[in-house]
């Protein structure tokens, strides 16, 4: 796009291009909120990259190429990124919709020797781009209380493998060397989506059963610490890592294992009236959110905490939990207590007075304390 | 002995009272005592109510004008098939499976129209189950279901509840990110809000002609720090091929170097 003024560039590129300009902008204006108007500047830009991509929505539509739906899942990630939920859930849905359509969610292995021409890096290309839908429009679902976009049994295509990119070609995915991917964390994301979507089917569904609330909930128990024993090495936590990079990916799979957690076990959706599996959830949901507390506090040490509307709210249910369930043990509260969940509180308030500025409202934190 | 005279009370026998009307002879206190029973039932309804509507169970909120209007239908807790609801026990297979099974799908969807949507006589169907729809706000509202857990709340979209507080983290005004007050005077329109997503995907926008990319230096260090730190989470870029795409030159490394 830089080096050859000749170059016509299909809408896919062209779309693809300029969002990651619109991303990267977003990004930019959202931690560096020093400077009013270069903040202003930045997101002015963002948003003329971001609308200037949606010029050729009809076309990527109209197309329904994989390059196409590669160019309409940026959109997708810009959207999730918004401070309020806006289109996002919509756009998301209706490109799923179309991957759909193009067949992303069956495994290579129904189609591929039907499609000779088809190479190895389309193949990986096609499941990346369904799993990333996917996930997003999980996480959005599940938040805003939408129903899941498909069950478990209605897709099978494989999770992508973990190859290095350098080494992903049209002809072979080649070995990747010395375990090398530069998207574990996706990956792994991927598999966690899994778990989130059978959560908000079951536990938070429009129609819920409970009879089977207490199977439900120790069998995805199992499975979320399942999750997290099977991590790869570069995602556990180890204070001595490579880069930073590396140590954000890692402290965000923790917040992703935490935030399961606590959505798991939280009292609103307790369909047992047994005390001693309420109490055991209540304790598992405040040892949760004081875990999470540190992980957020190192993440934002590194300047990346999440933009997303969503990452707001999950935080401010760590923090109404751990409230309550201090406010569930009143009656045998101590003094050290209170000045521990005061200390607590504060260093909550502080982080989100960093997020609503990355939201766009400024927040007093002395309102909080 | 509450509302005896003063004589039953000295001798400590029950105060009766006769209606001149109907004869009936009935304890002192005796309508006094009925109401607020009868308050207290009522309230046992409502804390019914919330829980059974919590979980998941479709019924008839009592509704005691309704009753008096229609003396003669039978009093009945449910619009529909009790077992549609009790048959969910089929929709999770023992290990978890998703999707209704043909039994429970059988027992849905026989009453026309939507058997989900708030009866008009029934304005309290979905009470304390899903929040007010927040108008003019399609994207932001939040449509599944909360329990009757009236001192916590779990995650409802961007909101949630604590002892009696509801936080809601996108109750902010924004020009960037709410619909713009006057459409007609072209402000607002290219900010992130959902119409102004639908104005420019379907062209009623003036269609941004053309953007320049930024300064060349610049741009292979987003596309760096995008490959670097965001695709990782969402992989939808392959490396090589977004890097010769930008630089328009082969390369064989995935660091975007022009």
């Amino acid at each position: 796009m830089y080096d050859d003024p000749d170059f016509k560039p299909t809408p896919a590129q062209t779309v693809m291009v300029h969002m990651v300009f619109a991303i990267m902008f977003f990004q930019y204006a959202a931690r560096n909120y020093e400077n009013a108007e270069q903040q202003a500047n930045l997101n002015a830009q963002s948003n003329l990259h971001y609308h200037y991509s949606l010029g050729f929505y009809h076309q990527l539509v109209s197309s329904h190429g994989l390059e196409d739906l590669q160019a309409l899942t940026l959109i997708c990630a810009h959207l999730r990124n918004f401070p309020k939920p806006g289109a996002s859930w919509m756009v998301t849905n209706t490109t799923l919709t179309l991957a759909v359509e193009l067949g992303l969610h069956r495994s290579a292995k129904r189609w591929a020797q039907a499609l000779p021409q088809t190479n190895a890096l389309e193949i990986e290309m096609r499941k990346r781009v369904f799993w990333s839908l996917l996930a997003i429009h999980v996480t959005l679902s599940g938040k805003l209380g939408r129903p899941m976009p498909m069950g478990l049994q209605d897709f099978d295509v494989e999770l992508p493998d973990a190859v290095d990119d350098d080494l992903l070609s049209e002809d072979s995915t080649g070995e990747s060397k010395e375990g090398k991917c530069a998207f574990r964390v996706g990956i792994e994301g991927f598999k966690v989506t899994l778990l989130y979507l059978e959560l908000f089917s079951t536990l938070y569904a429009a129609r819920r059963n409970p009879s089977i609330y207490l199977d439900t909930v120790n069998r995805l128990e199992a499975k979320i610490l399942r999750w997290r024993d099977q991590w790869p090495m570069e995602l556990r936590q180890d204070p001595i890592k490579k880069n930073q990079e590396i140590r954000v990916f890692a402290l965000y799979s923790e917040l992703y294992a935490l935030e399961f957690r606590i959505l798991l076990r939280h009292p609103a959706v307790s369909m047992t009236s047994s005390p001693e599996f309420n109490a055991e959830s209540l304790n598992i949901c405040l040892n949760s959110a004081r875990e999470m507390l540190k992980i957020v506090k190192v993440i934002r040490h590194y300047k990346s905490l999440d933009t997303t509307w969503y990452s707001g709210a999950v935080l401010l249910m760590a923090i109404t939990i751990t409230l309550y369930a201090q406010w569930q043990r009143r009656s045998q509260i101590t003094a050290v207590d209170i000045a521990n969940l005061r200390e607590e509180m504060t260093e909550w308030a502080d982080i989100m007075a960093e997020v609503s500025v990355s939201l766009g409202k400024t927040l007093d934190p002395s309102v909080m304390a | 002995m509450n509302g005896a005279c003063k004589n039953c009370k000295q001798v400590n026998q029950p105060c009766r009272t006769t209606d001149r009307i109907t004869g009936r002879a009935t304890e002192r206190g005796y309508v006094d005592t009925l109401e607020r029973d009868f308050n207290v039932a009522v309230q046992f309804i409502r804390d019914y109510e919330t829980q059974l509507t919590a979980l998941g169970v479709d019924i008839k909120p009592f509704d005691l004008k309704v009753i008096r209007s229609k003396p003669d239908e039978e009093a009945s807790l449910q619009h529909w098939d009790a077992t549609a609801v009790n048959d969910q026990s089929q929709v999770w297979a023992a290990d978890g499976g998703l999707g209704p099974t043909e039994s429970a799908l059988a027992s849905f969807g026989h009453h026309s129209g939507s058997t989900t949507s708030p009866d008009a006589h029934d304005p309290n169907m979905f009470r304390a189950v899903l929040p007010v729809l927040k108008p003019g706000c399609n994207g932001d509202n939040y449509l599944g279901v909360s329990s009757g857990l009236s001192s916590l709340s779990a995650i409802r979209g961007t909101a949630l509840s604590v002892l009696g507080m509801e936080i809601d983290i996108a109750d902010f005004s924004s020009s960037d990110v709410d619909e713009p007050l006057s459409p007609g005077l072209g402000q607002g329109l290219y900010n992130k809000s959902y119409q102004s997503f639908l104005r420019s995907a379907m062209n009623v926008n003036p269609k941004v002609e053309k953007v320049n990319l930024p300064p060349k230096d610049s741009g292979l260090t987003y596309s760096l720090w995008y490959l670097r730190v965001l695709n990782p989470y969402i992989p939808v870029l392959h490396e090589p091929t977004f890097t010769s795409l930008v630089c328009r030159t082969p390369s064989s490394s995935s660091r975007v170097r022009c």
